[in-house]
């Protein structure tokens, strides 16, 4: 009994250390409320414009099969800006970081190991690579 | 001992009266309660259902139903067993229950979604059973195109909109523990001390919230081509059927696992507590539950290998679907380890525990044959691959459920069942099921096809044996019916923790208060630590 | 005032702190929006298939779109999210009138897309382009009614007519369920708009409490992203 109780004193000790902690990351994250100045959202906005310009001329010049890639890039970055600066995931946890990473990490398994089907449909012989 | 067991004069049951005090509640263990009424309901429906085939079968010869009507008996048995009874089965109702005082919160962290998930569940089951009376629905559960997008004549477009509305109330579901395993756990209640029911449940949600978009979206594609005419998996226009095979198996693979990985949860629960020792490896035990929702994404094909997919993809899905076996084997070690020199007693949840372990062994294994390709082409599409899931999602999940109910009944109600009629029914259960389910492998193996209403004289015994197990099943269903419900009445008073187990939501009164604490508790211990001082210590509430 | 003793009005009782209660629903939002990736990614899968399927039905189908209706819809929502952005930023330096204006001009810009959808829509309705049976891309021995980008001619002269006339039938669903979809979102994300912005008004959000504007704009901003590649996936193949 007394063993119990001594251990129970000593967790709670270590417990008010611990929630001084949880307090203080509670007060840090209640500060993540970051308000971006003007300037960045008016910069980003512009940004966001010219590389709308930048994928429609591009896609009048003849890249054969690298017109999809750079299509694709500048979305993709263009994506990016929208996600790290409007919706503030710069300033939001690292939980909310791996929560963005995770939902791209999975629609990478749908469309990659769906395309290992379609990809070697064709191989009725295996490839040369693989004889 | 006696001095504590008695019913609080306020609890959450208790705590408003009249019918809006139910329906518009926003107290998750009311809307637990209320998801157990529901999917009860549902249960019953498709056991009808199920009674029906089984009927069919018991002679060779079509003469039960006509052939129509037995594709809709066993679509509508799919239907409402996955979708409506299994999905939701143990998170809605036993996770809805338990998450919250588990973690030492008063609630979940989004009380008004939980009710919104509820009805919106509630009126996908509508939709489904409007199907039902406007005639049925016979393309099976799994929807396949292009029966039936294009030659169908059945309701496919209601039954499918109550599976699309139903997947947006398991999404919330699962969106609601993720945020409040996150964000409302108590006070020293680290990810380490969390209940592996808890794990489970984090495990499962993640599948929900992934997994479930793709098969709403699926199902949104293959509604504009039924209704709008649209073609995206039309072969007539150019399209492929099996990429509807490939969006609808990324989804419904690891929907096994959101009606498997809540079951394992609760068995984690259960052997630790019946054999009161702490779980053996506690964090192998939790990453497996991450793991297998991880890898059930990287799997789906291995329904596909006679679809028409590349023999190299069906050699890459084949060699990772081996690779789920190692995080369910780790539990399955794990428990048989924390069992080894336990205290172990044989109370109901504890015999429905042994069951499960057995069952989800030879599922589980089953299983192994249907991933290796060249079993696989023999197998497929026979009973071998029925009985194979009813091991995993009967055996498995519906044995963890009622498991899980028999345990947490005394906390949701305050009072125990009749323990001499609860031990009769998990017996009927575990005999039914194997007498049911046994022959199935092996009529299956011989060569017996799945969804057709007659079949050569030469299956008929198995049959036979099959129907006679579906009816001691079904009886092994029923009682418990009939000793729960007499339990709410005249059972004998619980108490707070009527079989000393370790866990927070078992230092609350039984029926809990509607806040569940009165002041949010303070975790000082490991989880699954036995100590018999542990739970009168902690002064609480 | 200290976050701790005295309870904001807005704090609900499941929660401890008002710093709890933002940090669930931002995480929250974050996994419904995962929810979303996947969602339309059922259909990005399916149009990555048929791409490269049907490359010239897509090519012949994309140019047939008129690429100035979807660069300015491209401008007017990059434009919301601005606006949206700054709305949100009102309500953290508690500026409500500034708030309901930037969430107006949203809803604004919101609308103008949906117009100009609507005027796609129905030049695609009158065309014959709506998949089903009165669809009809390319009549035998006709010219297309749209100008062909510069390698037209020769995709018309290696496909007949009866193949471009079912395959691109693919290219027009997925363009009608992809953009359909956002639409849909949109149209939800005003409405949510008009709730968020009617409480704006009526003072309900000040620099301590604005978590629905800053939901309802992590939506909106969600919206503005899937367009950002429905833009070059539907209107800007091979242009060149
Ligand atoms: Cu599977």
């Amino acid at each position: 009994m007394l063993h119990i109780l001594g251990r129970r004193a000593l967790s709670v000790g270590r417990l008010t250390a611990l929630s001084a902690t949880m307090q203080l990351r509670h007060g840090l994250l209640a500060m993540s409320g970051h308000v971006t100045s003007l300037k960045v959202y008016i910069g980003i906005f512009l940004t966001l414009m010219f590389l709308t310009g930048v994928t429609v001329a591009v896609a009048y010049v003849n890249l054969g099969q690298l017109n999809k890639v750079v299509a694709l890039g500048i979305a993709t970055f263009k994506a990016s800006l929208v996600v790290w600066y409007f919706m503030h995931v710069k300033y939001q946890s690292r939980l909310t970081k791996l929560v963005v990473v995770s939902g791209f990490f999975f629609l990478a398994i749908l469309l990659g190991l769906t395309m290992v089907d379609y990809g070697s449909r064709e191989w009725v012989n295996p490839p040369a690579s693989l004889q | 001992m006696d001095a504590i067991r008695t019913i609080p004069a306020t609890h959450y049951l208790n705590n408003g009266h009249g019918l809006a005090s139910w329906l518009l509640t926003k107290d998750h263990k009311r809307i637990a309660i209320m998801y157990l009424v529901t999917i009860s309901f549902f249960f019953f429906l498709g056991g009808l259902m199920a009674a029906g085939i089984r009927l069919e079968l018991a002679t060779p010869q079509g003469d039960f139903v006509a052939a129509d009507t037995y594709n809709k008996m066993f679509t509508l048995h799919g239907v409402i067993m996955v979708f409506f009874f299994l999905i939701p089965s143990i998170p809605a109702v036993l996770g809805n229950f338990l998450i919250p005082p588990m973690i030492g919160a008063r609630d979940l962290a989004f009380p008004r979604i939980n009710l919104l998930s509820y009805y919106l569940y509630l009126v996908g089951g509508m939709f489904t059973l409007g199907a039902m009376l406007s005639g049925g629905v016979d393309t099976g559960w799994t929807f396949y195109t292009p029966y039936s997008a294009a030659a169908s004549n059945t309701s496919v477009i209601p039954t499918a909109l109550g599976v699309f509305i139903a997947g947006f109330s398991s999404i919330l579901t699962g969106l609601n523990f993720i945020v409040t395993i996150h964000r409302m756990r108590a006070p020293g209640m680290t990810w380490f001390r969390l209940p592996l029911f808890v794990w489970a449940h984090y495990a499962t949600s993640l599948i929900q919230v992934l997994g479930t978009p793709v098969i709403a979206i699926t199902i949104v594609m293959l509604g504009v081509e039924r209704a709008f005419g649209f073609g995206i998996f039309d072969p007539a226009r150019g399209g492929d059927p099996v990429l509807f095979q490939h969006l609808f198996w990324f989804y419904s693979h690891p929907a096994v696992y959101i009606m498997i990985l809540p079951a394992l949860g609760v068995m984690s629960e259960l052997i630790a507590n019946f054999s009161k020792k702490k779980i053996f490896g506690y964090s192998f035990v939790a990453f497996s539950s991450l793991a297998i929702a991880v890898f059930g994404f990287i799997v789906w094909a291995h329904h596909m290998f006679v679809s028409g997919i590349s023999v190299y993809a069906a050699m890459v899905f084949s060699f990772l679907s081996f690779s789920v076996a190692i995080p369910s084997a780790v539990k399955v070690f794990n428990w048989t380890a924390t069992l080894y020199k336990g205290a172990i007693s044989f109370e109901t949840p504890m015999l429905y525990a042994y069951g499960f372990m057995g069952l989800f062994a030879i599922g589980g294994l089953t299983g192994l044959f249907l991933a290796t390709l060249g079993t696989d082409i023999h197998m497929h599409d026979t009973y071998f691959v029925v009985a194979h899931f009813h091991y995993i999602m009967v055996g498995g999940a519906i044995m963890g459920y009622l498991g899980g109910l028999h345990f947490w009944w005394p906390k949701m109600t305050g009072r125990m069942y009749s323990e001499f009629l609860s031990r009769i029914s998990a017996i009927l259960v575990f005999v039914g099921f194997n007498l049911t389910f046994f022959p199935q492998f092996i009529v299956g193996y011989l060569g017996m096809p799945r969804r057709y209403h007659a079949y050569p004289d030469e299956f008929q015994v198995l049959n036979v044996l099959s129907s006679a197990g579906a009816s001691v099943l079904g009886l092994g269903y029923l009682l418990p019916v009939i000793y729960f419900v007499y339990s709410l009445k005249r059972g004998e008073v619980a108490g707070p923790n009527p079989w000393g187990a370790s866990g927070l939501e078992w230092e609350i009164p039984s029926p809990p208060p509607t806040e569940n604490f009165a002041v949010i508790p303070r975790v000082t211990t490991e989880p699954y630590e036995f100590t018999p001082h542990v739970a009168r210590e902690r002064e609480l509430v | 005032m200290h976050a701790h003793a005295a309870h904001h009005p807005a704090l609900q009782h499941q929660f401890q702190t008002m710093s709890q209660q933002k940090e669930s629903a931002v995480l929250g939002m974050w996994a419904f929006l995962l929810t979303e990736v996947l969602f339309f990614g059922g259909l990005f899968m399916a149009y990555m298939l048929y791409r490269t399927w049907y490359h010239d039905a897509f090519v012949l189908a994309s140019t047939s779109i008129t690429i100035f209706w979807g660069l300015l819809n491209t401008v007017v929502l990059i434009g919301s999210s601005l606006t949206m952005a700054l709305a949100v930023r009102s309500a953290q330096i508690n500026q409500r009138k500034a708030t309901v204006m930037w969430l107006i001009a949203t809803m604004v810009l919101g609308t103008v897309f949906l117009g100009v959808k609507v005027i796609e829509y129905a030049d695609k309705f009158e065309h014959h382009h709506v998949p089903g049976p009165e669809y009809a891309f390319i009549e035998p021995g006709h010219e297309p009614i749209f100008e062909l980008g510069p390698h037209g001619r020769e995709l018309l002269e290696r496909n007949s007519a009866e193949s471009l006339n079912r395959t691109t039938q693919i290219f027009f669903s997925l363009y009608f369920t992809m953009t359909g979809l956002h639409a849909l979102h949109m149209i939800i994300g005003i409405g949510l708009m008009c709730v968020i912005t009617w409480m704006a008004w009526k003072g309900r959000f000040s620099s301590e409490y604005y978590t629905p504007v800053e939901m309802s704009g992590l939506y909106w901003h969600f919206v503005d992203i899937v367009w950002i590649f429905l833009f070059p996936l539907l209107y800007l193949i091979d242009r060149s």
